[in-house]
């Protein structure tokens, strides 16, 4: 009486399990183990259980080979022997049939006993030339241990199905991919080349990312600005401002402030904070924009002074514009005198003259007269203000234009004292020293400058 | 024929070109300093600020006894007796110096304890305050400010001229330089009545130069180096006769981590505290395999041969000694945990082997004695391992080039024909080859640096009057 050893093996074939029957010195499948084992009768539950082994064997939708323990395959299913004809499996080595990459029994069993997933996976796969279909290969070792092995069991699962759907995730997977290195490669450049700083901030107000643009502008190496506190790339008296700045900023706002910006060498430089705020899974982020400005507060110094120098030009002509029309009126009034004492008593007297000879010399007199009348009417100037420097002129026409000496001292660049003294020496120089009473403002307005 | 005229030229804005700018202008001379990228301090400003100097007075305090010779012995044992002894002769007499220079002259503040870096037979490394290069780089930028040297950003070196003499006369630059396009920027030439010093560092990001050189050291490395380590400033000092040497001997530095890129906050940790008073383990094995305080060479070579990313475990007091630690653990380079289970489910570590290591090592420090790595304890306060641990995921990366081009010890360029200097010419710094030979022990870099940046300023400011008596 032969021992009957029931095997069960769990085998990844679908949702059922597959048991097998096997004895010591034959094996076969199910119902084959009654006639193959011939004399010897086999228990009445066996060969009932036989039968049952034999419907899952033939039914299976999975392929199952069988082999001898050298790897020989000695009988297929139904379902195996559709794709793998008898005559040209049966007697042939199991790794031939199934084209794995291997020459012997032995590598065949490492193939299936690796780890590494990648290789495991690769290897135990068969795809069948005709149908394309793919199949997952499981080995069962049959016999009650590895040292006396019985044969083989081989079960082919169909798993196309798995395989077209793990390609078009695949295939999915690198569009998606693909599409997101796109995206993240125009997101830096926009960030890199927005052309000005753009550092973001944690919670902690350390840096955790920045440009390039912002590594220039402060001077700092990229891995060094990463985790630098904001507050250290400007100035102390700055920090306050950027911390009610930044702890005060709502989403959707931007707030902007002029600092004093920090070069790696330790030198200052104008800069401009722009501050914007998101919220990102909970946590706070800042974005903070960082402009150097140096260039453009250069321009606004040179503005500045450009519009100090037309006022000037314009106080200039102003005055110039006064003294003409004084110069006119006393012309004019000059002109009017002249004819009402010297031309009129002329023409009176030439009018009422008796003689031709007496007419005659009022005649060349008026000539005279008239002539003289074009003559000696160049402004008296006074002599006094030639004596007076270009800054201190300069001085009188703003004095004479209403400025005080502080604004003076603003528009010309100069200390109050300079403006001061300036103004003790034009005293001087008018004769003007000595007499308190008399303002310079009063004295130049009735004086041509 | 030139559209400017300096004294002195300066290639490179790390530690070397800005010593050497520093002491050209303090001798009289007009100085240019140029440097390719957009931020002034190359890998300077990112580097670790360690520097090694021996019979200093901390070592004084502190009762270790230490002298240049050691030094030299140190730096030769590691390099394999390939550096040039005259070089390395030089360096060990004037650590103290470029101390001194750095510490009293520039204002630089060091932390109050030295550092044992492996391969130095004594603690004999300062440490800046901020544990980065970036302190000693600032402080030598407002030096330059203060003296008024300008330093030209984006502007790249691509000719070295020679004189009708054969002497170096002048530079061809790309001014407005937009690092890496070649083809931006103006090309202009620049006249140097004196010389020029090339100080334009190492070539560790030149995938094609380095594997020219080790075909090992592939893409596929990493790199603690910033982008801008090219070798083409090297290549046009090669172009005008100087002598390349000890190209192949480039070196990686066992203390990164492989949760950073590059240098990162990590590597300081592994190297101030994590070495000195932790253990290096295989977390397949669960053990200890070299000595952590071994030279940089032999540490990476072993983490290699193990096949897998090393772990550094400290324990919690060693761990606070650094004063970066929690902005290591902000960025998870360093790992913290409670307990030895925790860390070992984590990281997949042998458990048991993790204990009986973490045991043995802590019984090694009561004896005095580490008879399975031979660690070198008792040169300082040493900690046990002890919960909560710090672990840190090694992996070695290229950090330094060790060779370079030949200088003597004036920091004169050689010629590869004549075996002399070529005139007006001066390299220090990386560039330079010979001086470390097969290993550069750790602080010996700044060290190396500060003191033929020195040397070569001072002599091309003497260069002018050199001329003038020859002639």
């Amino acid at each position: 009486m032969k021992e009957l050893l029931l095997i069960d093996k769990t085998v990844a074939s679908g949702n059922y399990l597959i048991l097998l029957s096997i004895d010591y010195q034959n094996f076969a499948v199910c119902g084959d183990i009654a006639p193959k084992i011939g004399d010897n009768m086999l228990p009445y539950e066996a060969s009932f259980n036989c039968s049952m082994y034999k419907e899952v064997f033939e039914t299976t939708s999975d392929l199952v080979l069988i082999t001898d323990h050298n790897g020989i395959i000695t009988r297929t299913n139904r379902m195996a022997s559709q794709i793998f004809p008898d005559e040209s499996t049966i007697g042939a080595p199991f790794w031939i049939i199934l084209a794995l990459e291997c020459s012997n029994l032995n590598e065949a069993l490492e193939l299936f006993s690796t780890q590494d997933p990648t290789q495991a996976a690769k290897q135990k796969n068969y795809t069948c030339e005709s149908t394309h279909s793919v199949y997952a290969i499981n080995l069962v070792t049959l016999g009650d241990n590895d040292r006396i092995r019985k044969g083989f069991l081989l079960i082919l699962n169909d798993i196309t199905c798995l395989v077209m759907h793990r390609v078009a995730l695949e295939k999915q997977v690198k569009e998606r991919a693909l599409a997101l290195s796109r995206s993240q490669k125009m997101l830096q450049t926009v960030f890199q080349g927005v052309g000005k700083g753009v550092i973001l901030v944690d919670e902690d107000m350390e840096v955790i990312d920045s440009n390039q643009k912002a590594c220039e502008i402060f001077g700092i190496h990229p891995q060094n600005i990463i985790g630098a506190h904001i507050c250290s790339l400007c100035n102390d008296s700055d920090k306050k401002a950027i911390m009610d700045m930044m702890n005060n900023i709502i989403e959707n706002q931007i707030l902007s402030s002029e600092v004093t910006g920090l070069y790696f060498d330790k030198s200052c430089f104008p800069a401009v904070f722009t501050v914007s705020v998101i919220v990102v899974e909970g946590d706070k982020l800042w974005i903070v924009i960082a402009e150097d400005v140096s260039e453009q507060k250069c321009m606004e110094l040179q503005l500045k002074n450009e519009k100090i120098m037309t006022e000037e030009v314009n106080i200039t002509l102003r005055n110039v514009l006064k003294n003409i029309q004084g110069e006119q009126q006393i012309l004019a009034d000059k002109l009017t005198y002249k004819i009402a004492n010297d031309l009129l008593p002329v023409l009176k007297k030439i009018r009422s003259a008796t003689s031709d000879e007496a007419r005659n010399g009022y005649i060349d007199f008026m000539g005279e007269l008239l002539a003289s009348l074009t003559k000696g009417t160049e402004a008296e100037i006074d002599f006094a203000l030639h004596k007076l420097s270009k800054t201190e002129m300069k001085i009188c026409k703003f004095i004479l234009a209403g400025f005080s000496s502080k604004e003076i001292c603003a528009t010309m660049n100069l200390a109050f004292d300079t403006v001061q003294t300036h103004r003790k020496n034009i005293r001087k120089k008018l004769g003007l020293a000595g007499s308190a009473n008399i303002s310079l403002h009063g004295y130049l307005i009735n004086r041509k400058i | 024929m030139f559209d400017e005229t300096f004294d002195v030229i300066i290639v490179g804005s790390g530690y070397a070109g800005l010593s050497a700018a520093i002491e050209a202008k303090q001798s009289g001379c007009s100085v240019l300093v140029i440097d390719k990228m957009r931020v002034p301090g190359g890998n300077s400003a990112i580097s670790g600020g360690l520097i090694a100097v021996a019979n200093s007075p901390l070592q004084e305090t502190e009762g270790i006894v230490d002298s240049p010779s050691m030094l030299a012995n140190d730096m030769l044992k590691a390099g394999q007796g390939l550096n040039h002894p005259d070089l390395v002769q030089t360096l060990a007499e004037k650590s103290k110096e470029a101390f001194s220079w750095l510490h009293d002259y520039l204002g630089v503040v060091f932390s109050e304890s030295l550092v044992h870096e492996g391969g130095h037979s004594v603690p004999r490394i300062y440490s800046s305050i901020n544990c980065s290069g970036s302190a000693i780089v600032q402080a030598m930028l407002v030096k330059c400010r203060e003296l008024a040297i300008p330093i030209r950003l984006q502007c790249a070196l691509t000719n070295i001229m020679l004189d009708e003499n054969g002497r170096v006369g002048g530079v061809t630059v790309i001014t407005d330089y937009i690092f890496p396009q070649k083809n931006s920027g103006t090309t202009k030439s620049i006249r140097a009545l004196n010389g020029v010093v090339l100080a334009s560092g190492g070539f560790g990001q030149d995938v094609e130069f380095r594997m020219a050189n080790n075909p090992k050291l592939d893409s596929g490395f990493e790199t603690t180096n910033h982008a801008g380590t090219t070798a083409e400033t090297l290549v046009s000092a090669l172009r005008v006769g100087a002598t390349p040497i000890h190209l192949s001997w480039i070196q990686m530095v066992p203390c990164t981590s492989r949760d950073e890129k590059g240098w990162g906050v990590s590597s300081m940790f592994s190297l101030l505290v994590g070495f000195p008073h932790g253990i290096m383990i295989n977390a397949t094995t669960g053990k200890r395999f070299v000595n952590e305080l071994a030279d940089r060479l032999s540490r990476s070579q072993q983490m290699s041969a193990a096949g897998c990313d090393p772990m550094l475990i400290v324990g919690e007091e060693a761990a606070k000694q650094y004063p970066n630690l929690a902005i290591c653990l902000k960025r998870k380079a360093v790992k913290r945990y409670e307990s030895i289970e925790a860390m070992a489910f984590d990281h997949s570590i042998n458990l048991p082997a993790l204990s009986a290591t973490i045991h043995k090592y802590n019984q090694s420090i009561d004896k005095g004695v580490d008879r399975e790595c031979g660690k070198p304890f008792g040169m300082h306060r040493n900690f046990k391992i002890a919960p909560p641990y710090y672990l840190v995921r090694l992996r070695p990366k290229i950090h330094y080039c060790n060779g370079g081009i030949q200088i003597n010890t004036s920091a004169q360029v050689l010629d590869i024909n004549k075996h002399q200097p070529i005139r007006g010419f001066y390299a220090a710094g990386e560039v330079v080859g010979g001086i470390h030979g097969a290993c550069r022990i750790g602080g010996m870099a700044i060290c190396d640096c500060i003191v033929f940046g020195r040397i070569a300023g001072r002599n091309v400011a003497k260069e002018h009057q050199l001329t003038a008596v020859l002639q």
